[in-house]
């Protein structure tokens, strides 16, 4: 299975600003490929690079097995995109929007209906009239992805899709893009600052900081139930850490952190530990399971500091 | 030799005879003293009759200056009215003016008017200079004759008009008569208010008429200038266009043709 | 390309800013014919001054000819700020408002979005000039009738025939175009470097405003530097209202005094199109798109 983007030695500086430092990553046909980084990671210059709008400086990015640099027309011609913020013309109406776009984005020339009709599968044909500068922020994002979608693109990349959504549109987003990949079969790479999102629909991961890649691989390993941490706060955490060494759970035993005892085990195991905490009579503050994945995302966005890599 | 020194003579003459006469009763010396005496008397006289006969020629000339005059306006009289049609041209340093068509409306006395047949008209001030008729339709003036001359081979006559009218424009004009053809050729006149002109007519077909195929009608100007940052002048680095300095502007009508007499209406001179 | 255009062109005429020009050259235009029709033998007794002194001066003097003339002469300084409003928007309005990226990210490339967006500013620009002409040459035409005009320059005057006008004036606003096309690539090479379009607006009209001053200023220190200045060639219009004489001081119907100097400026402005056309492309070419 050839991939759909292959990324190779990818590097960007501004300035003295290193953005991306040195990425490479594959996305395979059918894919939700979940890009994930802090804001600033570096995720929205590698998309960018991705669709053409920003130049690397060093490495080769090919999709559809074509050199962006010298194919750019005929990848962009299969692919589309909303980035950040999806910005339209305020001064003109949906479907001004989407007619306008869809003559250039190379696809087939579709009618006024079918214009409506791609409308529709957002929810706006109710709206086509409408000038955009009165459209909600989520009415716009539906907009733009109806753009990203109208000249039927084979893959779609969307930066941040969820950005300034209520929950239902969160949700609304999320289920199209599933089906977009399971009923379309497109390749889609979301990406996000938030994991929670990602976890819910991508097959596979990338995770960056700093530019750089911190892992890549399979969604179903990358949140393998053994990764599980729980976050423990007790009374007495000095006390707790001697009788939990004591114990056989010794073993699960992580650094601690501030305030907390950390233990890694099997999401499975949760239920015995629990009973036998209670059993060794240590008074319970609070108790927090966790995926890993999720508590390394936590720890970056809540502190600058690096506590931890994810894989021990 | 003249006729003074003839009678010169005869005078001389008669005072010998008597001096003859004479000479038996007084001594020469005697003679000779009252000779002398009576020379400066005849002298005297002579001087007298010379300035008589001077100022008897001069007033002669004087008249018939007028008359030369006289023929000559009655020549131009036999025109009542025109309407002219001719090309006009105006060379002034600072004007750049296209030939143009135009037409010409005159009627007796002093009624005169040039037209641009179609655009914009721009004719030096005190256009009653085109026209002779008009310039001799006044009879108060002083005509003194000051010599000949030649003008494109044809003999002339100067004569110095000088109105008799001290609060006329006109301060002097200079006419240069064909006697032959009662034609002028060209004049000089100098106003109070507009300068000096000069005109130069050239005659052809009309000339019965007394009415010129071509005038060229010279004159001074004023200065010209706007400043540049009235005009937002595009700067084409043209040397300053001839001599601004020659401020001798000069208008050329040529005729190619007049209705005589015809009859004008008096609206053609508003 | 051409489909690029069309979209670029109906973008433009899409802005309600668009006829806010067209509203203000109407405006002006009308306000100066009004002006005129009121009060312009003021104005001309004022201009012929110098000329009455000597010469007494018969005919339509303010004639639609002259209107035009003295409208052109008003409001080509004018215009250009207008011109800027739309081409210094070009990118950096689009680059603001977000669909730069959304457009780069179709397949189209760069150099077809530069050419189609300048393409598509020119095209304003002459409709803006056409709308111009039609107000300031027919409709003064209808209103003050037609003569001969004075071209009432600094040192001379110059009389063109009636019939002799028309064409100058089809080559005027042609030359005004290509002025006119000098500001547009101007703001439109500034406002790719901008992320919103009021700083290249600026810039526009700054650059404009001070080369018009030194332009028109008669100081000889600055007499130097004004070949250099584009906005000098900008008036370029002006020498087709002057004509050559021959020998006799006679004014030669159907010539240019000197169209080796207004065809000297034609170029300048040519090359200072074609010139931050390409050096929009280039820059364009390399531009990170981050907004």
């Amino acid at each position: 299975m050839l991939p759909v983007i292959k990324v190779t030695n990818l590097s960007k500086h501004f300035k003295d600003i290193v953005a991306v430092d040195n990425l490479s990553f594959t996305v395979n046909p059918g894919d939700v490929y979940g890009f994930l980084g802090q804001n600033g990671a570096g995720k929205s210059t590698t998309i960018r690079m991705l669709l053409s709008l920003v130049k690397p400086t060093e490495g080769r990015i090919e999709i559809f097995e074509m050199d962006l640099f010298t194919h750019q027309k005929e990848i962009l011609r299969q692919a589309g995109a909303v980035i950040e913020k999806p910005d339209v013309y305020k001064y003109l109406t949906a479907l001004e929007n989407i007619q306008l776009f869809s003559k250039i984005s190379g696809g087939a020339k579709l009618t006024r209906s079918q214009l409506l009709d791609q409308l529709a599968v957002v929810g706006l044909q109710d709206r086509a009239s409408s000038k955009v500068k009165t459209f909600s922020q989520g009415m716009k994002q539906r907009l733009g992805i109806a753009i990203a979608l109208v000249h039927d693109p084979k893959l779609i990349i969307l930066d941040e899709p969820t950005n300034g959504l209520d929950p239902q549109g969160i949700a609304d987003v999320r289920n199209l893009i599933l089906r977009l990949s399971k009923e379309l079969g497109k390749t889609v790479v979301v990406s996000s600052h938030l994991l929670s999102e990602i976890q819910l629909i991508a097959n596979r991961l990338l995770i960056i900081n700093k530019g750089k890649k911190l892992v890549e691989g399979n969604a179903s390993e990358l949140f393998d139930p053994a990764e599980t941490l729980v976050e423990l706060e007790t009374l007495d955490n000095e006390k707790a850490i001697q009788q939990l060494q004591q114990s056989p759970w010794s073993s699960h035993l992580q650094p601690a952190r501030q305030n907390t005892i950390v233990l890694k085990m099997d999401k499975a195991d949760i239920p015995t530990f629990h009973l036998e905490l209670v059993q060794m009579q240590i008074p319970v503050l609070s108790f927090q399971p966790r995926h890993s994945l999720e508590d390394y995302f936590l720890q970056l966005t809540t502190s600058n500091e690096h506590v931890a890599a994810i894989a021990n | 030799m003249c006729p003074n020194c003839s009678n010169y003579r005869s005078i001389v003459a008669s005072h010998s005879l008597a001096g003859g006469s004479l000479l038996s009763l007084y001594s020469n010396t005697k003679l000779l003293l009252i000779f002398i005496q009576a020379q400066i008397i005849e002298m005297k006289k002579l001087i007298i009759v010379l300035l008589v006969f001077i100022v008897s020629g001069v007033a002669a000339s004087a008249q018939d200056a007028s008359a030369l005059i006289k023929r000559v306006k009655a020549k131009l009289d036999k025109v009542n009215d025109y309407v002219a049609e001719g090309s006009m041209k105006t060379d002034v340093a600072f004007i750049k003016a296209p030939a143009g068509k135009i037409k010409v409306y005159y009627k007796r006395p002093n009624q005169f008017r040039i037209r641009r047949s179609k655009g914009i008209s721009i004719l030096p001030k005190g256009g009653i200079s085109f026209n002779m008729s008009s310039l001799l339709s006044t009879e108060s003036f002083t005509a003194i004759p000051t010599g000949e001359s030649i003008i494109n081979g044809t003999k002339v006559k100067l004569i110095k008009l000088l109105p008799n009218d001290e609060n006329s424009d006109v301060v002097l004009t200079t006419l240069y008569v064909d006697e032959a053809n009662l034609l002028i050729r060209k004049t000089n006149t100098t106003t109070r208010e507009n300068g000096t002109f000069e005109m130069e007519m050239n005659y052809g077909k009309f000339a019965d008429f007394g009415l010129p195929d071509k005038v060229i009608f010279a004159f001074n100007t004023k200065n010209y200038k706007i400043p540049k940052g009235v005009t937002m002048e595009f700067d084409t680095d043209e040397p300053a266009k001839q001599n601004m300095k020659n401020r001798k502007g000069k208008v050329e009508i040529t005729y190619s043709s007049y209705t005589i007499n015809k009859g004008v209406p008096d609206s053609e001179f508003k | 390309m051409w489909q690029l255009l069309q979209i670029e062109l109906f973008k433009i005429f899409k802005r309600p800013r668009t006829y806010i020009s067209f509203a203000a050259i109407a405006a002006l235009v009308g306000i100066i014919q009004f002006g005129l029709k009121l009060d312009g033998n003021m104005y001309i007794e004022f201009m012929l001054r110098d000329l009455s002194a000597s010469f007494s001066i018969e005919g339509n003097i303010l004639n639609g000819y002259l209107v035009c003339y003295i409208i052109l002469q008003l409001l080509l300084v004018h215009v250009p700020l207008l011109i800027t409003l739309i081409a210094a928007d070009l990118i950096s309005g689009e680059a603001n408002m977000g669909t730069l990226r959304l457009l780069l990210t179709k397949p189209v490339s760069r150099t077809e979005i530069i050419l189609a967006k300048f393409l598509a500013a020119s095209i304003y620009t002459i409709m803006l000039l056409m709308f111009m002409a039609i107000l300031a040459l027919f409709v003064s035409m209808a209103i003050f009738g037609t003569d001969d005009m004075l071209n009432l320059k600094s040192g001379y005057v110059v009389q063109l025939k009636s019939s002799d006008i028309f064409w100058r004036y089809v080559c005027a606003f042609g030359f005004a175009a290509l002025a006119m096309l000098t500001v547009a690539s101007l703001g439109f090479f500034l406002s790719i470097f901008a992320e919103n379009s009021i700083g290249p607006i600026v810039a526009t009209m700054s650059i404009i405003v001070v080369f018009t001053i030194l332009s028109t200023l008669d100081i000889p220190i600055f007499n130097k530097i004004k070949p250099y200045l584009f906005t000098t060639q900008m008036i370029g219009w002006k020498g087709f209202f002057d004509v050559k004489v021959n020998a006799e001081n006679e004014a030669i119907v159907g010539s240019i005094q000197n169209v080796g100097r207004v065809l000297q400026a034609a170029g300048i402005l040519v090359l200072h199109i074609v010139g931050l056309l390409v050096a929009s492309i280039v820059v364009f070419k390399k531009k990170d798109v981050l907004s």
